[in-house]
């Protein structure tokens, strides 16, 4: 039986490209083929196997597929192995966000930088979950590229928000007031450092009353105590909710319970927040930066310059115009559909299809 | 239904309203307190900014500023806040003034005692890093795995090493900056590796670039382990820590260069890779 098995740096199962390579395993499956996953650290999940990369034994009618996104021991495994190769390229980030505060993650990134320049060439075809990734990877070497956009089940996110959660998210909230919420993961390139300046100053300009939630595990432990102390020092300490990891159902109570995703990342090479938001009923103001323009279409406020008064004033318009908020409502559901999983798996799989097909 | 969005008028809208507030002194005053707050927080830089840059933040800021803003969107509450600072704002501003004179002194005191230490560093003959590889240990070693091209050993980083090569009858010469070739051989060691892991990347394509075809490119570092044992954790911190053995094989192969084995350890903790262009 022809095989395509799939292998990452780290598997964890509510990591974007974790649930990817879970969803692409259930597409291949469903193509015939056979599809193992394997990763060099395994976060385990429950009805997901996943094998340490260095148990993989080779032979039969095989091509391997790479989830590439930070550098690893798993890639530098792939470059030896005789198998023909699958780029799925998730984006490195630039080291250079990250260098001022964990050198040691800069390495890693750094590391993936090159791998995807060695791996490139020798690919026979590299797929990408953006046209921003797409180009990285022409730019690598990679001879054959397409566009396969994420898969993420967008409807599960919303289905079964935590109850008891929603409660108390919605608890204190003022009328007529507006919760902020981020979601991502607290990392410098995210910079959730310049949504907490954007919303001091939309409290001091705007509306004293407002809330921001910060969902997501911190990255670095530096930039996560520069940020909590920064809140601190704004006074902000009972405004912002600093969440750490949340469950699924928490995660949709929050996007239930709030009424602006702002987005001000520097660099995103895809961003399922944006798209969770968007399904939920949320409104989106991102900063323009990386693919979000690209993942955000028309559907987002998008802005050219992230200062905090811009921000304030961009959210400001959102909170208080009953039409804005209803057209980029609508808009938002409609982008939505252009990325829903069986949408997205039906490019996947033609994707691979071609390839074996030859 | 996007359409009905018009983004092009909504962005001017959004431009004209913040221009019309920054017209406004506290408006403008609060901006700059918001964006210095969080670089207050940030760790000194690992790289791009140096010690000089890090004196210029801290005594910019060792200014208290004892006049807040009094503003607040309710009446009552803006009020109270002019009252108080007219009651206690001369006080404040009495304190204030000597803890900004104290903090920019203090300040002063921190870059004399830098200039003293570089001139103290400028003035001995022989610096020693505790990991900067003995130069008698790894020279014989060196020797064995520089041979080829004809062309000079360039050293960029550790200058004992140049001499110890010397002294054992190979052409050695020091580099300061980026490599520029044509070397026959490159070694690179102590400073030249302590960079910010981006710019080891840039490094390890310049080295590739200044050696002759046939040459090699030798890296002499200190593990990690080793480094992050020995060193206390701020400087682990704050330094450019070295990398491993096995991500310098990756930097070198990126630039183009096959490896070419590890030379024979020459000390405790440290290692040499070696990488030829092809």
């Amino acid at each position: 039986m022809t095989a395509v098995h799939q292998f990452l740096a780290t598997f964890a199962p509510h990591d974007a490209v974790g649930a990817h390579a879970v969803h692409a395993q259930r597409v291949l499956r469903g193509m015939g083929l056979e599809s193992d996953l394997y990763a060099g650290g395994i976060r385990p999940a429950p009805g997901v196997e996943v094998r340490p990369y260095s148990d993989y034994r080779g032979g039969g009618d095989a091509h391997l597929l790479y989830h590439l996104s930070t550098g690893s021991e798993v890639a530098e495994f792939l470059r030896r192995r005789p198998e023909p190769l699958v780029l799925d390229h998730h984006n490195v980030t630039p080291p250079r966000f990250v260098e001022r505060w964990d050198p040691a993650a800069a390495a890693e990134l750094v590391v993936g930088e090159c791998q995807l320049r060695a791996l490139a060439p020798a690919a026979e075809l590299g797929l990408a979950v953006s046209e921003w990734n797409r180009r990285d990877l022409e730019d690598a070497g990679c001879r054959r590229t397409a566009v396969a956009p994420v898969l993420v089940d967008l409807d599960a996110a919303q289905a079964e928000p935590d109850r008891r959660v929603l409660e108390e998210l919605l608890q204190g909230k003022r009328a007529g007031s507006i919760d902020w919420l981020f979601v991502g993961r607290l990392a410098p390139h995210k910079c959730q450092h310049d949504v907490v300046a954007a919303f001091a100053a939309y409290r001091r300009l705007h509306d004293p009353h407002a809330r921001l939630r910060l969902v997501g595990a911190p990255a670095s432990p530096a930039y996560a105590a520069a940020l909590g102390a920064t809140v601190e020092r704004l006074g902000l300490a009972g405004a912002v909710d600093l969440t750490g990891p949340v469950s699924a159902g928490a995660l949709g109570a929050h996007y239930r319970a709030a009424g602006v995703l702002v987005c001000l990342s520097d660099h995103e090479g895809f961003c399922v927040p944006l798209l969770e938001a968007m399904a939920a009923g949320v409104p989106v103001v991102a900063y323009a930066a990386g693919a979000v323009p690209e993942t955000v279409g028309d559907a987002a406020l998008l802005l050219p310059a992230k200062d905090p008064l811009t921000v304030a004033e961009a959210v400001h318009r959102v909170a208080g115009d009953e039409r804005l908020r209803a057209a980029l409502v609508a808009a938002g559901r409609e982008r939505v559909a252009a990325f829903g999983l069986a949408r997205a798996a039906k490019a996947f799989e033609a994707r691979i299809a071609e390839l074996l097909a030859g | 239904m996007s359409g009905v969005i018009d983004h092009r008028r909504l962005l001017d809208e959004i431009d004209a309203e913040v221009r019309r507030r920054r017209a406004d002194p506290s408006v403008a005053a609060l901006e700059r307190d918001l964006d210095a707050s969080f670089a207050r927080f940030a760790p000194a830089p690992a790289a791009g900014t140096g010690f000089e840059a890090m004196l210029t933040r801290a005594q910019d800021a060792s200014f208290v500023d004892a006049s807040p803003a009094v503003v607040s969107s309710r009446t009552a509450v803006r009020r109270l806040k002019g009252l108080v600072h007219r009651a206690v704002g001369w006080e404040v501003r009495h304190v204030a003034v000597q803890v900004s004179a104290f903090a920019a002194t203090l300040t002063e005191a921190v870059r004399l005692l830098g200039r003293r230490v570089d001139a103290l560093e400028a003035a001995r003959a022989d610096p020693v890093d505790p990991f900067e590889p003995p130069a008698w240990e790894w020279a014989p070693v060196l020797a064995g795995v520089v041979a080829g091209p004809p062309g000079p050993v360039g050293l960029a980083g550790c200058g004992a090493l140049a001499e110890a090569l010397g002294a054992i009858g190979i052409d050695a010469v020091e580099v300061s900056g980026d490599p520029a070739g044509p070397f026959g051989a490159l070694v690179l060691s102590g400073p030249a590796v302590r960079r910010p892991p981006a710019a080891l990347a840039a490094l390890a394509r310049r080295a590739a670039a200044a050696v002759a075809p046939g040459g090699t490119v030798v890296v002499v570092d200190a593990d990690p382990a080793a480094w992050a044992a020995a060193r206390s954790p701020v400087e682990v911190d704050l330094g450019a820590r070295p990398l491993h053995a096995a991500t310098w094989r990756v930097l070198l192969a990126d630039a183009g260069l096959e490896p070419a084995g590890d030379a024979p350890a020459g000390g405790a903790g440290a290692y040499a890779v070696v990488a030829r262009r092809p």
